[in-house]
């Protein structure tokens, strides 16, 4: 067991015994590899564990928790989600106790039944600037070096996107796991007359794959939350970080960084010069 | 066969809207494939929409605003600008002729830049050829 793991058990078990929050959300192993947990009682802290498997974002189930006081363990990405959906008025600060971890980058999912037992580091954790968390009530620090093994980079233009969201099974399996598409009416979904259908047509699939990537425009923290449960391994986040980029060349805005700069277009100030 | 001619949409806000007729009484002409739909301003076209419209089979879509500079203190011709701006980032990204989506600032006297304009937008938009995303996605690797 790692150190960062024992340290993680003993703080989780003081946050439950003292009372400071009601539970803690973190990952736990399971015969289909890490998930989520939440944990109520001080004695099953020994069930979490902190791992490069710990891949998937938290934040989502925050918002389930309204009233109550939650840790929640965090990896650099979360926090940014975290920051992001505080200014997004999703989240209230002062009921989350930020558990912030550094994180050294994570693996790749292994496909269901796939033999290979070399992991490699998944592509956007290469792009991760930020490993801790920018907002935290304690921090966990790493005791082991960054993931070695690297995977090959292609320019984001050289990939056939068009073919790459005709495999696309319209699953949501991204938009259920990313923790900004929190809209009970997802217009991808449930507008009538509906933009985009279930079942119908493939070349919805395109308005499908824009339309999210524009939600996301400014937003996506590159948490890789929807690339990593994408049955068919549609590299997502490398298309939201194309836009990200235009947010960052045209108004300095890297979403997540900090609670006081406001999203742009949203403010600019009277009498501006456009 | 019958030559192909590009389907143009062009959503035009209120003030632009008055231009457009403008061309229309002053006897400028423009070609035909660009169909109008009026709008009250060009900050209510959603993204969403300008990526239907292609889908729909659209080659291209135009969106015609009041020049920011005109509005006083708030612009919402910005947020247009913004958004047309981030749309034809991500159409490059897609392998999407970025040319396809645009915007045009036209007042309301403006006939005459409208007609001229959307000439040379169907001029480049026969250059650039069918979009034809239909084909494109339901083909087979
Ligand atoms: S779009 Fe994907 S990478 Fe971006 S925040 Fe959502 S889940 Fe994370
Ligand atoms: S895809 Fe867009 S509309 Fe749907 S849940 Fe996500 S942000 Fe909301
Ligand atoms: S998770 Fe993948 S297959 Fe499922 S809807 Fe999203 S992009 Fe399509």
């Amino acid at each position: 067991m790692s150190s960062p793991e024992i340290e993680l058990r003993k703080l989780a078990r003081n946050l439950l015994e003292r009372k400071v929050v009601d539970l803690v959300i973190g990952y736990e192993d399971s015969e289909a590899g890490v998930r989520p947990c939440f944990i109520k009682e001080p004695g099953e802290v020994e069930k979490l564990v902190w791992n490069p498997d710990c891949r998937l974002s938290l934040v989502r189930y925050l918002r389930g928790f309204k009233e109550k006081k939650v840790g929640i363990v965090a990896k650099g990405c979360d926090g940014r989600a975290i920051v992001e959906l505080i200014k997004e008025n999703q989240l209230d600060r002062k009921n989350i106790f930020i558990i912030a971890v550094e994180c050294n980058g994570v693996y790749k999912p292994v496909k269901y039944g796939s033999s290979k037992t070399r992991r490699q580091m998944a592509e956007y954790c290469e792009k991760c600037e930020v490993r801790v968390s920018p907002i935290k009530d304690y921090l966990i620090k790493s005791d082991e070096k960054a993931l070695e093994e690297k995977i090959p980079k292609g320019d984001v233009e050289d990939l056939d996107w068009l073919s790459l969201f005709r495999k696309c099974l319209r699953c949501m399996a991204c938009v259920r796991s990313c923790p900004f598409c929190y809209c009970t009416e997802c217009s991808i979904e449930g507008f009538k007359p509906a933009l985009v259908h279930r079942l119908v047509d493939p070349v919805e699939l395109f308005t499908f794959h824009l339309i999210r990537a524009i939600h996301m425009a400014g937003r996506c923290v590159e948490c890789g939350a929807c690339e990593s449960s994408c049955p068919v391994e549609i590299p997502l986040t490398r298309l939201y970080h194309e836009l990200n980029e235009w947010f960052r060349e045209n108004y300095g805005y890297v979403p997540g960084l900090n609670l006081e700069q406001a999203p742009p277009p949203l403010v600019f100030k009277e009498g501006e010069k456009p | 066969m019958v030559a192909w001619k590009p389907k143009i949409i062009a959503f035009t806000c209120w003030c632009s809207s008055s231009g457009v007729d403008q061309a229309g009484f002053e006897g400028f002409k423009y070609p035909a494939n660009v169909l109008t739909v009026r709008v009250p301003c060009s900050a209510i076209v959603n993204p969403s929409i300008v990526v239907k419209a292609l889908e729909e089979g659209a080659d291209a879509v135009l969106l015609t605003a009041c020049k920011p500079v005109e509005l006083r203190k708030i612009a919402p011709s910005r947020i247009t600008e913004a958004r047309v701006s981030l749309l034809r980032r991500l159409l490059k990204t897609v392998g999407v002729e970025e040319e396809r989506v645009r915007i045009l600032w036209i007042s309301s006297n403006e006939g005459g830049v409208f007609a001229n304009e959307v000439s040379r937008i169907v001029e480049e938009t026969e250059r650039l050829g069918p979009l034809n995303l239909r084909g494109r996605m339901l083909e087979q690797p």
